[in-house]
């Protein structure tokens, strides 16, 4: 009975949090927002009042500690109009890193702006272009009182729009966590762009100086690994909403465009196509909710890995798979800048190459759950 | 001069590929080598000039009209050579569309009007048949000319015209006749975009260049012997060279460059050994392969003189979508880097990941969307009833 009573509360509370993030997006984004180019930092403050930013964070940490699962839904709200804000590289990953160090002053007061909307950080961990690599070649070495920073960081997201890094780096054979803010002395940044428009950025670190209170973890290989697979099934669950965003814009152009007389949505062909992007989301949605509880559910890491793995598998490919077909139902007008169906489909492309596109998580995910010989 | 008057084709193959091979190793400007996309006229005059110095500008056309008469085998050793060396095309539509076309259906005041600045490059040819609101279904266009005395008065809107901002003239589609039954209204002209009422308009494409433009007539007037063929017997002319279009956008010219690109990707990234990697890429090269199997095969048809029919859209479905697989797969190979617009660095080299998945993106739809084609196939070829 509990049980059944705490599942329906749970429910309730996952609709509620659906609800209203499906509001914020309806009166706050519009893929027309996203063109811009720039993060909104009104909008981010925005966000942290839906409760975003500290969902995830445990309730002594100041956060809501919820789980993943009532994260989820909000996520796919949020990315169907297309979000520029980035909610799961800056909230997600670095707020479940920040969450997972050992406590201190430091990260309590991270936290406490991370939840608040009034800091925006960026995580550098990627050395190169490939999830199954080694990026470790970022070393962190005692200098006096504290320490120094040597190496190069690639793929960070969002470029140079952050307040700080949440930097991992390799220290006497084990992976450390460091805080830096933005503007450190050291610190280059080479701002590039991400296929959606948004910033993107390659870090270089030269000797820069860390205090030891900066230094959050020493012991966080594993902290990182959960972060990621954390923030790749909500990366799953943003590409989930850019699907079914993308779907209605299509549906729409099928029922109003007119050639040879017709409405093109009444030609067969376009119809048995159409319909095949409906199965295509709506295996994404099954495959986002599985993972989901599997997520919740695993015994340990690996079972997590696994259902992040499946989750981001399937949403990378899918989502292009969607917006690829949805510029051809629209013909020329969808590959001009001018439409709004080409930034679904550039969304789609960072958001599926980011954090492993799906050949790389079928490949991990081969080697997990499969147990591929080495 | 000596070079215009060769006879091409009496050169054994290996001969003429040596000759071609240096010539673009001689005279290809290094910095256009393995573009990634159209380049704008600005950056391929000198290229431009450079081929019509040697007589090289139109490999296709007849020795007579001062191209180089190559046989098909000889035209695809060419292309091969042109691709192997990374050679960019130069605005090329009255090269392969407008030259082709009047040779076949001009008046020889046309031809002898034409033909030369072509060459000398002197003219540059953009193409206006879309309409905002007549693209697949091509045959509703409603731009119109109303012969006025010993004019044409052309209004309405053409969209689609690639690089029309360097185009000197247009070659249109309008119709002339509004009583008549779609197809038969229509008439095929050639217009000077200096003609006052003119507007072009640059388009931004999703890959952020201005490679398409929107064109505005209002009230221009065309010189009535402008026009080719009979009045409102345009889409015949049309037709001719539609079929000649599908053949060129048919050819395997992009499917192989984008090929090179993928396979100079794979070594960059360390993948080209992996045999997950090596199977994707065989069956693409494959599909390639048999693409210029059947590209050879429509353009033997060309060159003895035979007209294309309708099954030349084969070519263009397949080119398209080899091409488009391809562009998917150098983006899986790119890992992370699929996520950075313009060039990646790679090692000490750089790469641009997302440049052939753009280009496939208009490839499907342009030139008729790759649905039109295969309902030309379904209905035209395979005779079956139409709903």
């Amino acid at each position: 009975m509990t049980h059944d009573n705490e599942t329906i509360e749970r429910q309730q509370q996952q609709q509620l949090i659906t609800e209203s993030a499906t509001a914020f997006a309806r009166r706050e984004l519009s893929p027309t927002a996203v063109r811009t180019g720039a993060i909104s930092r009104t909008r981010w403050k925005a966000l942290s009042e839906l409760g975003l930013m500290g969902m995830l964070v445990p309730e002594d940490l100041g956060g809501l500690g919820l789980k993943i699962g009532d994260l989820a839904p909000a996520l796919t709200a949020l990315g169907r109009p297309l979000l520029r804000e980035p909610v799961v590289p800056s909230c997600v990953l670095a707020g479940s890193l920040l969450a997972g160090v050992p406590s201190g002053s430091r990260q309590a007061h991270l936290l406490e702006e991370l939840c608040g909307g009034s800091l925006l950080p960026a995580v550098a961990w990627q050395e190169t272009y490939r999830l199954d690599a080694h990026h470790d070649a970022t070393t962190l070495v005692g200098e006096g009182d504290g320490f120094l920073l040597s190496g190069r960081k690639i793929l960070v997201v969002p470029g140079d729009e952050f307040d700080g890094l949440l930097i991992t780096a390799a220290m006497d054979g084990r992976t450390a966590l460091v805080w830096v803010s933005a503007g450190a002395s050291g610190l280059s940044v080479e701002k590039g762009r991400a296929a959606d428009g948004g910033g993107i950025a390659t870090l270089q670190f030269d000797r820069v100086y860390v205090h030891a209170s900066d230094v959050l973890a020493t012991d966080a290989a594993e902290l990182l690994e959960e972060a990621l697979d954390l923030a790749t099934l909500a990366a799953s669950a943003e590409l989930l909403g850019l699907i079914q965003g993308a779907i209605e814009i299509t549906m729409d152009y099928l029922r109003t465009r007119k050639q040879f007389n017709k409405t093109i949505g009444s030609f067969q062909a376009l119809q048995h196509r159409a319909a095949d992007l409906f199965i295509q989301q709506e295996l994404s949605a099954v495959a986002v909710s599985r993972a989901v509880s599997d997520f919740e559910a695993a015994k340990d890491a690996r079972g997590r890995a696994i259902a992040a793995s499946r989750a981001k598998a399937r949403l990378s490919s899918s989502a292009l798979i969607v917006t690829k077909e949805a510029i051809q139902m629209h013909g020329g007008i969808g590959y001009t800048d001018e439409h709004d169906i080409g930034l679904y489909l550039k969304r789609a492309l960072t958001l599926s190459a980011w954090l492993g596109n799906a050949a790389e998580h079928r490949a991990r995910f081969a080697r997990l759950a499969l147990g591929e010989a080495a | 001069m000596s070079e215009k008057q060769q006879d091409w084709n009496a050169m054994s193959d290996e001969e003429f590929r040596r000759v071609v091979r240096e010539f673009f190793v001689n005279h290809y400007p290094e910095h256009l080598r393995y573009s990634p996309s159209r380049r704008r006229l600005s950056e391929m005059r000198g290229w431009y000039d450079t081929l019509s110095r040697h007589g090289w500008v139109a490999p296709a056309w007849p020795a007579e009209y001062g191209g180089m008469g190559l046989d098909p085998g000889k035209l695809v050793i060419f292309i091969e050579e042109q691709e192997a060396h990374g050679v960019a095309r130069v605005p090329d539509h009255g090269i392969v569309m407008v030259g082709p076309l009047l040779i076949q259906q001009g008046t020889e005041e046309q031809k002898r009007r034409y033909l030369p600045r072509i060459l000398s490059g002197e003219e540059i040819w953009c193409q206006g048949y879309s309409e905002p609101n007549a693209g697949s279904d091509l045959a509703s266009l409603r731009t119109e000319a109303v012969l006025v005395g010993d004019h044409f008065v052309v209004n309405g809107q053409k969209t689609w015209s690639t690089l029309a901002q360097d185009g000197t003239h247009m070659f249109m589609l309008v119709r002339t006749n509004k009583e008549a039954r779609k197809q038969e209204g229509i008439s095929f002209l050639l217009v000077d975009m200096k003609t006052p009422g003119i507007t072009v308009r640059p388009m931004r494409t999703l890959s952020g260049h201005e490679e398409f433009c929107e064109v505005f007539f209002d009230d221009v007037q065309v010189p009535k012997d402008n026009i080719v063929g009979e009045i409102d017997k345009g889409w015949g002319v049309a037709k001719a060279l539609l079929s000649f279009e599908r053949l060129f956008l048919g050819s395997p010219k992009l499917a192989q460059s984008a090929l090179a690109r993928l396979s100079t990707l794979a070594a960059l990234a360390g993948c080209d050994r992996d045999p997950v990697f090596r199977d994707r890429f065989v069956a693409l090269q494959l599909d390639v392969d048999d693409l210029n199997g059947l590209y050879r095969r429509f353009t033997s048809q060309v060159r003895s003189g035979e007209r294309l029919g309708p099954d030349v859209s084969i070519l263009k479905v397949w080119g398209t979508e080899t091409f488009s697989r391809i562009g998917d797969l150098i983006v899986e190979v790119a890992g992370g880097a699929g996520m950075i617009d313009g060039p990646s660095p790679f090692g000490g080299e750089t790469f641009d990941v997302l440049s052939t998945f753009y280009n496939a993106r208009p490839s499907t739809i342009y030139g008729g969307t790759n649905e039109i084609q295969r309902n030309i196939i379904a209905a035209n070829v395979l005779n079956l009833p139409s709903a």
